[in-house]
């Protein structure tokens, strides 16, 4: 604080300067000649009188300079003179000052851009008034995982608890909105009636649902997002009040939320009230998320024992659904941010510290060698006056300059960086609460890392420079100053530390890429080439009878089927890794039913039987499903291997019967139960990301004849590129039907790219910022080993003199830095060992410590840094040994 | 090297005490430190000026320029808000050190 002032002074006083001086020579002038008066008076002449007046004063001069000094310009000017100094310094050695300033910019920048997104991310509160009192409410199933919540389940939970202040189911779907006779098909997100008082957020217009609005008959209602009121509707403000058709039906709006608040980034555009209808309500149709808000004053834990209590008791009651089920409570804190997200963003967040240090220790080692090479000069300024604490904040004054310089460009490329990462981002990726940007304290970060890089650079130096015995190197005549053995050593520890963090940083990226390239070679189970893929959403108000819904699909497959180029064409309820669609609890026919711990459940997707040609699916046994196998024939499913290998233990399923309710078309509803003989086999195909593929998921198939769906998407191959197909297919379906929305028109080979993304762009990160460092470490390693050759010169010079013969000269040099690489690479192997601990949940298809990538990386290190040693131990034996020794 | 008789932080006190009565130029302050410590603590007159000036810079006076008594313009210094509380707390620390100090110079007679 106190030093802060006097700079604000000194700045001050610098720009008013010239007044003080005049006014202080004026103050002292009438000093002197009030005593000369004085002296006057008292019978001296005038001479006598102004000597005397003087003499009294003491010099002048030298009193004027002390008040001078009280102005605190001078640090100015010295600060003002080391910048200069720096400058000029720099200047004369354009190559470190390139290679300081691009290697100071880049990794500043990365650790900028990489921060922002811990920050944004991780580290940033959640942008909702007093968030640590929302919580994600769900079931537990049996076996320990979470579910989604059943109607009846739900609106007990919401009766029974005491809390909650309020709680509110969500469920997402898609409806068709119709303007002017066009039809576009927008997500939306059913939710009960408290569910925006939950976040706390407030309609910018009109207002959000109210209590009761979730009832069936007061649900004609609509909540939009600022984008879709902009988009659809002009962002014209008497939209609220105004109605809309949302699939056929007149709905009136009443809101539209702000534009900065995280609903607007997430998929959904609009919001209606979810009602449930008697079709509803089930307790084993599990179709519902909650969240819910903590009374003021109760605790998550006291939460949790509450809601355990009563779905305890719900158990009790009703032991055909609930057995064995129970209740989650979370943090929403906790689970905005998945698991894998938050590790993979420590990860790299350390990966890039780890370039910051890397790059701070080259530099240090960079600016030492300066130093040492300035040593007479520096000596001869301490031998002509200059003190210590003036070099020492002459060298600091330098780093800091670089740093700040550097700073400045890397917050310039942290942008670029940041702007290149949302790119490289799929869509909803992040989580949409997370707010990306060089926001304020991302800023301070980049600020405070750049002072401490400055810092730290400058550091070595400055203690070299304030050394005591700096009079030597002017005896020494310069050779021999800079080898002394603590200074050596502190080189020597910079350089093992570089290349055991490059070292962890290269293990890092190669397991990381190892498990990229072993997820590409997962198998999906499918040929995603040249199939296109788009979502046909359809409202049970269009066709409420299936057998209608069923011509009007298959009238559509005809048309694009007839289109040239296209080879198949299928339905399915989920399309390839999107999901289950749904899911069933079954059992097998002859088997025990076993306790309802290990309930046995599948997804289940409703398919056209063209399903499987279409994907190129491989058939393991039986047949595929068949055009006859209609509504009128006996019910048949096929099942994928994951099943039969999970739950029919060997024995041969063609011809069993699987138990499992139909799924009642357009309701959230479980129906009759229908045994479904087993006709066919096919191999796995990936539902979710295909991480999990290589133990596929248990799955059954039957045809959308023998169970409708309305939730449908379309699968084309085609032999012809599927870009060019899309124009053609859009017209086929309209002159079917106008009003048909289409959704998501997409390659299968980019959902299948997509689904790799989040490890692409992991990968890509390490992997340069792995490359950077080892190029850092080669650098740092050069550096070492030429300056430890050229401090030499001489001994190497006598010892060439003594008979030693050029191979035994280069193994001397080679040897030095290789035992530095050793070292390194004995620590970096320890610290790999711990990051690939740490990454272990994010790696696939290779071991944490796999041998083959930490033996392979410190190979690499090894012949990079030996190339680097090289190059410095070839120039010794170069050396001749009668110029070495005229050199001194 | 001008040679320091009073210590530093005395005669900040002493310059202190002298203007807490009222303003006054560096000469007529000068004249009162002659006349309070009796020329018992005689002080080089010019280096009155740099402890003026350093007690400016740290905010405990302010100056401004007038007229003195023989209509000559003038530097006149007065006390601020923090110099009054400096002089305070400084008078204090004073007494306590001066009572210390005479406690040892009676307990050792």
């Amino acid at each position: 604080m106190e030093t802060i002032h006097r700079l604000y002074r000194a700045i001050v006083n610098l720009f008013r300067r010239r007044r003080l001086d005049a006014e202080m020579k004026e103050e002292l002038e009438h000093h002197l000649t009030m005593a000369m008066e004085r002296n006057v008076a008292a019978g001296m002449n005038a001479e006598a009188a102004r000597r005397m007046a003087r003499t009294d004063f003491g010099g002048v001069d030298q009193v004027a300079e002390r008040v001078r000094d009280t102005w605190g310009t001078r640090m100015i000017d010295g600060i003002w003179r080391d910048l200069r100094l720096v400058g000029r310094q720099l200047r004369r050695s354009p190559g470190f000052t390139v290679v300081a300033l691009a290697t100071l910019a880049l990794s500043l920048g990365a650790n900028t851009a990489i921060f922002s997104l811990v920050h944004g991310v991780l580290l940033r509160p959640l942008p909702y008034a007093e968030s640590h009192r929302i919580v994600r409410v769900l079931t537990v199933s049996p076996g320990g995982g979470l579910n989604g919540i059943s109607t009846l389940d739900f609106l007990d939970w919401q009766s029974q608890n005491t809390c909650f202040d309020f709680m509110a189911a969500h469920w997402s779907d898609s409806v068709s909105l119709t303007k002017m006779g066009e039809a576009v098909q927008i997500p939306e997100e059913r939710v009960s009636a408290r569910y925006f008082d939950i976040f706390g957020v407030r309609a910018a217009l009109g207002r959000t649902f109210v209590e009761g609005e979730d009832q069936v008959g007061k649900d004609q209602v609509v909540v939009i997002s600022h984008g879709l009121w902009q988009s659809q509707f002009g962002g014209v403000a008497d939209i609220v009040g105004g109605s809309i058709h949302l699939n056929g039906t007149p709905h009136t709006v009443i809101g539209v939320l702000p534009q900065n608040v995280p609903f607007e980034r997430q998929s959904a555009r609009l919001w209606r009230p979810l009602a449930f209808k008697p079709e509803n309500m089930t307790r084993d149709f599990h179709w519902l998320g909650s969240f819910a808000r903590l009374r003021e004053g109760v605790s998550l834990q006291m939460a949790r024992a509450e809601m355990d209590a009563i779905g305890a008791s719900l158990a009790e009651s009703f032991p055909e659904s609930n057995e064995d089920s129970g209740v989650a409570v979370d943090a929403f804190s906790e689970v905005v941010v998945g698991d894998d997200l938050r590790r993979s963003f420590y990860t790299l967040f350390a990966a890039v510290g780890m370039v910051q240090l890397i790059a701070c220790a080259n530099l240090a080692n960079l600016s030492l060698m300066r130093a040492v090479g300035r040593e007479r000069e520096i000596s001869i300024r301490v031998a002509i006056g200059a003190g210590r604490k003036v070099l020492v904040r002459q060298f600091l004054t330098e780093s800091l300059v670089l740093a700040l310089l550097g700073g400045g460009l890397g917050i310039l490329i942290g942008q670029l960086a940041l702007e290149g990462f949302q790119a490289a981002l799929p869509p909803f990726a992040l989580p949409s609460e997370a707010v990306i940007g060089l926001s304020q304290p991302v800023l301070w970060f980049s600020f405070l890392l750049t002072l401490l890089t400055g810092v730290g650079v400058g550091l070595l130096p400055a203690l070299h420079a304030a050394r005591p015995n700096l009079t030597s190197s002017l005896r020494q005549g310069g050779g021999g100053a800079g080898s002394s053995p603590t200074l050596t050593k502190v080189r020597n520890v910079l350089v093992v530390g570089e290349i055991a963090l490059a070292f962890v940083l290269l293990a890092g990226s190669g397991l990381l890429m190892q498990s990229l390239s072993k997820l590409g070679e997962v198998d999906p189970g499918f040929d995603s080439a040249n199939v296109l893929t788009f979502g046909l959403p359809m409202s049970p108000e269009q066709y409420p009878d299936p057998v209608e819904l069923n011509t009007y699909l298959g009238d559509i497959r005809s048309r694009i089927e007839a289109l040239p180029g296209v080879t198949g064409v299928a339905m399915t309820t989920s399309l390839p890794m999107r999901g289950w669609g749904f899911g069933v609890p079954f059992e097998i026919a002859g088997q025990d039913a076993g306790a309802s711990s290990d309930r046995k459940v599948c997804f289940y997707k409703m398919v056209s039987p063209s399903y499987f040609q279409t994907l190129g699916m491989n058939l393991r046994r039986g047949r595929p499903l068949r055009e006859t196998d209609t509504r009128g024939s006996s019910p048949v499913t096929v099942i994928n291997e994951r099943l039969v290998d999970r739950f029919f233990a060997g024995e041969d399923p063609i011809g069993k019967r699987i138990i499992a309710q139909e799924i009642v078309p357009g309701k959230s509803q479980l129906g009759a139960e229908i045994a479904w003989e087993v006709v066919g086999v096919v191999w796995n195909e990936a539902v979710g990301g295909l991480r999990r593929q290589n133990r596929g998921t248990p799955g059954m198939y039957v045809t959308n004849y023998q169970n409708a769906a309305y939730q449908q998407s379309v699968v084309v191959r085609s032999e012809i590129d599927t870009t060019l197909l899309r124009p053609a297919i859009l017209s086929a379906v309209r002159t079917i039907n106008p009003d048909q929305a289409i959704t998501e028109l997409k390659a299968l080979e980019d959902i299948k790219n997509d689904s790799l993304s989040n490890s692409r762009f992991r990968v890509t990160l390490f992997g340069l910022f792995a490359g950077v460092s080892l190029l850092l470490a080669a650098i740092g390693i050069y550096g070492v080993i030429s300056y430890a050759v050229t401090q030499r010169t001489r001994e190497i010079g006598i010892r060439r003199a003594l008979g030693a013969s050029q191979p035994n000269v280069l193994w001397q040099v080679l040897r030095n830095g290789l035992s530095l690489t050793g070292f390194g690479l004995v620590l970096g192997g320890l610290g790999a060992l711990g990051l690939g601990r740490f990454i272990s949940s994010l790696l696939f298809g290779v071991d944490e410590r796999d041998p083959l990538i930490l033996i392979g990386v410190a190979g690499a290190l090894a012949v990079v840094s030996v190339i680097a040693c090289f190059l410095p131990a070839l120039r010794a034996t170069k050396v001749e040994p009668t110029i070495a020794l005229r050199a001194e | 090297m001008t040679k320091h008789i009073f210590p530093q932080g005395a005669l900040e006190m002493v310059v202190l005490r002298v203007l807490r009565a009222e303003p006054n130029h560096g000469w007529g302050i000068a004249q009162k430190i002659h006349l309070i410590s009796r020329d018992v603590l005689r002080v080089e007159e010019g280096s009155l000026y740099p402890a003026l000036a350093r007690m400016v810079q740290k905010g405990w006076l302010k100056s401004e320029w007038g007229t003195s008594e023989n209509n000559r313009r003038a530097k006149y210094y007065s006390l601020t808000r923090l110099g009054r509380k400096r002089l305070e707390s400084e008078q204090e620390n004073w007494q306590a050190m001066a009572a210390a100090i005479a406690d040892i110079l009676t307990n050792e007679s």
